[in-house]
């Protein structure tokens, strides 16, 4: 018994006496004997030193650090643990336990219930019986679980020791004797009280608190929650490290409670490592996130591998004989783009009038069948435009046009010049010429001056 | 530091109960290999190699920033500082750029990296000879390609204006110090953590990416692809990656979360921006005479960077999820979440930069110089700023005035140059479609006038924030104890958890790295150097742009480059509305006899790729535009270069006539 004292000790590094103290209240918990739960200790040590060789570690000065004992990963009756729960769920869902887990946690933080709630519902239990039946009977289960209450009511830790809240806390413990509020604490953690005295102490000369606040805020004292039920939402604690990255409140209760789990939590490194642990449960959305921009990606890929076609995201065609930059349809950028035919159409409208609309004339003369390319020949179409925009009282010669006819032959041609730009009246001029005359758009384009000769 | 002693069993040898907090969450480590002892000297170690790079950085950093806002202020004073070449536009800026990217990012970087390496891994920083012969020698690299910019020595590649010599230097350097913090983090390689492994991933990039650059560039465009993916190694990948590994490194701390486990969301962050920023390495040459299918997979991965932003910004948000009312060190968390945003909004403008339809608009404007700087100045430095801040003991209260200057200089700046360029881009736009104005000549003048407002707010932000970064350095240095971070101000974050290899173990964290890092250089550098479908040398380039040694062609050619032209002016017809009347659309084989080509990124001038076959175009009026440019457009905003020779001047303008 000594030497395996001793070789516990040594191997943990820790005194002889703490190692003793630490296997008889696992014996007693576990229900095993004090020499078992060493030699498992001893045995075991082997993982655990192979372990830490792999991280590479060298310096370990004894005294420096204090790993507590371990515990058995046999567990001599059913406690109601998560571990169960999936147990249970993976057989009535026929479903791998592992499976059973992450989706129970997704789910768990998506309804925002617990997880042991959602496992015992797919497991067809009911967890208040099962606890009922295991009443007392697991206390690390029991250490586990956290009034949210006290969590809430107490001050984040990492400022100067709140008096306020440690008076309080002691008041609400005064009620309760330092031995009953040990037993407490023992309770709750699943602690020896010897051991749980020692900590309270510890912690207590460290933070300035007193011993009976730091017990009473162990024991998660609370006179209005304390003696009401088990809490609704437990925290539930099966892997010391994911206790830390989950906890969703800082506050120093839950890190209690995280430190008292830790020792549960560190000998089962080979079970939970190997449980795909959904962390904090991002948005569903996200999954979806991932899956579709890279889709998205690809199809960009797979739709323009050569770049966009002529005329989406800015790209044009390539003139191969000038190699500049041309509209789709081949003809230099800006030409079509404006269709100066459609805009003299609707402005011929207000021509249309004496004109009408199929220029066969009325009030003035027709444009038809060529008639106005009899007026106004090809290469004259300035002086079309000049004569609208000038019209018969602003025309300085006494006829206009290739046939020399009267000016006011025809009646009065009002003048347009006020109300139309340049570029509106070559428009309509275009449109009379091609639509009325039959003068080919492109000749008529560069007759009208609305694009450049090429040069 | 016994006093992270597990559980709390025993009495604590040191009473702090200022972070009794934090020191719950240390109890937590439940971890039975404790080396407080061994941790004490390494955090000491690493603080100190940290402190030595952080403070040549830091020099490097303020000098670099001068030089910068002194070159934005030339463009919007062009007669600032006028009468020398060593101070005209073309030279400082690139120097102020080389300081900022190749000396100050890769020394804070890689500084950091040794504090929180050795601080995650509770060891030793080893290789620390290596290490501080590395710092001298990327600190003589960064000075000597500064120097070479400013004295017009340039090798006229944006990016890698040093010698190669110089370059080399750099390279060694990176390469010794990435070696020396590797050699310490392999030590306790399981638990280095999502921190770990972004940091020395950045390391990496960064080696390869400067190695990469060592190898003598191709000719034409393929020269400008292999520069251009060896430039986004360094200053996006790297500065990217190590931005992350910062913030969580900070937020980490800060918050006493654990990131050193199996964190999902983490590896696919890691993973993914890995894969898509390796591979995105041509987004400022979209539309340019690249091949379009090396343009498509840089668009397509330039989509994919949205999955680790996504993931990486979630992540970082669980971190601080229902923590963030527990945090007392506000500085330290502000100036995270700044750096964190940043790297978000960059990755959009950077997505937008390379998306053709945004691409036409924005490409060659304002809006490149934005990216580069919400990577380098937005998240870079902040995320620099965050981990210093936990270094230095934290909760810096002298910190908040350089917070909210520098956040204002960066806001700014980022957001005068981005609107800038949409303005811009417009601007080019509206010319030809108007058929009212062209983009070059006199009529360059609406889009000169137009970005000035913009030019001027980012010459004021940025001299802002360097005036902000200096007088932190000054008073930083004052109060020297601090700066240096004593352990025992340090050691107020050392927090302990277990690592774990879930998701990325050592192996597949090197050969991850380093099968990404090769596919992409294959994929994204060689490949589009080897498609020489468009490569033969066009009729162009053989009449006009082919430079005989000796001619005074070659002569105003070298000029061009040593003046930093290339700053200002692009040498590059794109097929898009922006670029028509510039003519004849570039192609590959247009530059094919030239190396360097001289395509270059921004057009705060116009295009010269075709400036002497303009209908105005006269030599006798370059020439006087060359030395006196406001005298006959007084809009413009182009240096005077009447301190050059008249055969100097001869020369520029025999050069711009093969401009055709």
């Amino acid at each position: 018994m000594d030497e395996l004292l001793q070789r516990v000790a040594e191997l943990r590094g820790m005194p002889a006496s703490l190692v003793e103290r630490s296997a008889q209240a696992r014996a007693e918990k576990t229900g095993t004997s004090v020499e078992a739960v060493l030699q498992e200790w001893a045995g075991e040590e082997h993982d655990t030193a192979e372990r830490t060789q792999g991280t590479g570690d060298e310096a370990e000065p004894a005294g420096a650090q204090e790993p507590a004992p371990e515990e058995s990963d046999v567990e001599p009756k059913v406690e109601v643990t998560i571990d169960y729960l999936v147990q249970l769920a993976a057989e009535a869902k026929r479903m791998p336990p592992k499976l059973i887990l992450s989706s129970a946690t997704a789910r768990a933080e998506h309804s925002n219930s617990s997880l042991e709630i959602v496992l015992a519902d797919w497991a067809g239990v009911d967890l208040e019986e099962l606890k009922k039946q295991e009443k007392g009977g697991s206390r690390k289960e029991a250490a586990t679980q956290e009034p949210p209450t006290v969590a809430d009511e107490t001050p984040p830790a990492d400022q100067e020791p709140a008096p306020n809240a440690a008076v309080a806390v002691a008041a609400a413990a005064g009620a309760m004797s330092m031995d009953e509020l040990l037993e407490k604490v023992a309770e709750v953690k699943g602690m020896p009280a010897a051991l749980a005295k020692r900590s309270a102490e510890a912690r207590s000369k460290k933070s300035g608190e007193s011993v009976e606040a730091v017990l009473a805020e162990w024991a998660g004292v609370d006179p209005t929650t304390v003696t009401s039920a088990p809490a609704e939402e437990p925290v539930v604690v099966d892997d010391g490290q994911q206790a830390t990255d989950d906890t969703p409140e800082p506050s120093p209760t839950a890190k209690v409670e995280v430190i008292e789990a830790s020792p549960a939590a560190v000998e089962e490194p080979a079970e939970d490592e190997d449980i795909p642990v959904v962390r904090g449960g991002y948005p569903r959305w996200l999954a979806a996130a991932f899956v579709l921009i890279p889709l998205l990606a690809v199809a960009y890929i797979l739709v323009v591998p050569n770049g966009p076609d002529c005329g989406t995201a800015g790209q044009l065609l390539v003139d191969p004989a000038t190699g500049e930059a041309v509209n789709c349809d081949g003809s230099d950028y800006g030409v079509a783009a404006i269709d100066y035919f459609a805009a003299g159409a609707s402005i011929y409208s207000q021509c249309a009038v004496c004109h009408s609309s199929d220029g066969s004339g009325g009030a003035g003369p027709a444009f038809a069948s060529g008639a106005v390319l009899s007026t106004f020949p090809a290469g004259s179409c300035d002086q079309q435009i000049e004569w609208v925009r000038l019209g018969t009282a602003g025309w300085p010669d006494p006829t206009y046009g290739a046939t020399d006819k009267p000016v006011g032959g025809f009646g009065l041609m009002p003048s347009f010049g006020g109300n139309m730009t340049d570029e509106q009246l070559a428009s309509v001029s275009l449109y009379e010429r091609v639509e009325f005359g039959g003068q080919p758009p492109e000749e008529a384009q560069v007759d009208c001056g609305l694009v450049e000769s090429e040069g | 530091m016994l006093r992270q002693a597990r559980l709390e069993f025993l009495p604590p040898t040191e009473d702090s109960p200022k972070t009794s907090h934090q020191e719950d969450a240390v109890s937590v480590t439940a971890d039975i290999s404790s080396n407080d002892v061994a941790q004490a000297e390494a955090a000491d170690n690493g603080t100190a190699m940290a402190g030595r790079y952080l403070l040549v950085a830091a020099v490097l950093f303020a000098t670099g920033l001068v030089v910068s806002a002194l070159a934005s202020l030339q463009l919007v004073l062009p007669n600032l500082l006028s009468g020398s070449a060593y101070t005209t536009y073309g030279r400082l800026a690139p120097a102020g750029r080389i300081l900022v990217t190749n000396g100050w990012l890769p020394l804070a970087g890689l500084g950091l990296a040794f504090y929180v390496v050795a601080h995650i891994t509770g060891e030793q920083v080893k290789r620390k000879t290596l290490g501080t012969v590395a710092l001298i020698l990327i600190t003589i690299g960064a000075v000597v390609a500064a120097g070479t910019a400013l004295t017009g020595l340039s090798s006229g590649i944006q990016g890698q204006e040093g010698p190669i010599w110089a370059r080399g230097v750099s390279a060694i350097g990176y390469v010794l110090a990435t070696f020396a913090i590797t050699a310490t983090a392999r030590l306790k390689a399981d638990r280095l953590g999502a921190t770990g492994w972004y940091l020395m991933a950045a390391a990496w990039w960064l080696s390869a990416g400067a190695v990469f650059g060592l190898i003598p560039l191709t000719g034409g465009t393929p020269g400008l692809i292999q520069a251009s993916f060896a430039n986004a190694g360094l200053n996006r990948l790297f500065v990217i990656t190590m931005a992350v590994g910062l913030l969580y490194f900070a937020l980490s701390k800060i918050s006493g979360a654990d990131v050193t486990g199996p964190r999902p969301l983490a590896a696919l962050g890691f993973w993914s921006l890995t894969l898509t920023w390796a591979f995105m390495s041509g987004v400022n040459l979209v539309y340019s005479s690249s091949p379009d299918w090396y343009e498509t997979l840089t668009i397509a991965f330039a989509i994919g960077t949205l999955v680790p932003v996504v993931a990486i910004v979630t992540d970082l948000g669980l971190i601080l999820k229902g923590r963030v009312q527990g945090i007392s060190d506000r500085a330290t968390l502000r100036y995270a979440i700044v750096g964190g945003l940043a790297l978000v909004v960059a990755t959009i403008v950077n997505l937008l930069l390379a998306w053709r339809a945004t691409s036409a608009i924005v490409q060659y404007s304002t809006w490149n110089v934005g990216v580069d700087m919400l990577v380098a100045l937005g998240g870079g430095s902040f995320a620099v700023f965050a981990a210093n801040s936990v270094r230095r003991g934290g909760g810096a209260s002298d910190a908040s005035s350089h917070f909210s200057w520098s956040v204002t200089g960066v806001v700014g700046a980022t957001t005068a140059l981005l609107a800038g360029g949409i303005v811009t881009g417009f601007s080019w736009i509206s010319g030809p479609s108007s058929q009212l104005f062209s983009n070059y000549g006199s009529d360059y003048e609406i889009a000169v006038v137009s970005l000035e407002p913009f030019l001027w707010i980012a010459a004021i932000s940025l001299t802002l924030y360097a005036i902000a970064q200096i007088a932190y350095l000054v008073r930083i240095n004052s109060t020297s104890d601090v700066e240096l971070g004593s352990p025992e101000s340090a050691s107020e974050y050392d927090l302990e958890f277990e690592g774990s290899t879930r998701y990325v173990t050592w192996k597949m964290l090197v050969w991850g790295a380093a099968t990404v890092w090769v596919g992409a250089a294959v994929l994204t550098a060689a490949l589009p150097m080897l498609d020489s479908s468009e490569a033969a040398a066009t009729i162009t380039a053989d009449r006009f742009r082919t430079y005989e040694p000796g001619t005074p062609e070659l002569a105003g050619r070298d000029l061009y480059i040593s003046l930093g032209c290339a700053e200002c002016h692009t040498q590059s017809v794109r097929p898009i509305i922006t670029d028509v009347g510039l003519g004849a659309v570039s192609v590959a084989g247009d530059y094919a006899n030239e190396n360097p080509a001289l395509i270059a990124g921004i057009r705060f001038g116009p295009d010269l790729m075709h400036v002497a076959d303009r209908e105005a175009f006269d030599p006798s009026s370059v020439a006087q535009h060359l030395v006196n440019p406001r005298a006959a457009r007084s809009w413009s905003i182009m240096p005077s270069y009447s301190y050059l020779l008249e055969a100097d001047i001869n020369a520029i303008v025999s050069y711009i006539e093969t401009l055709r």
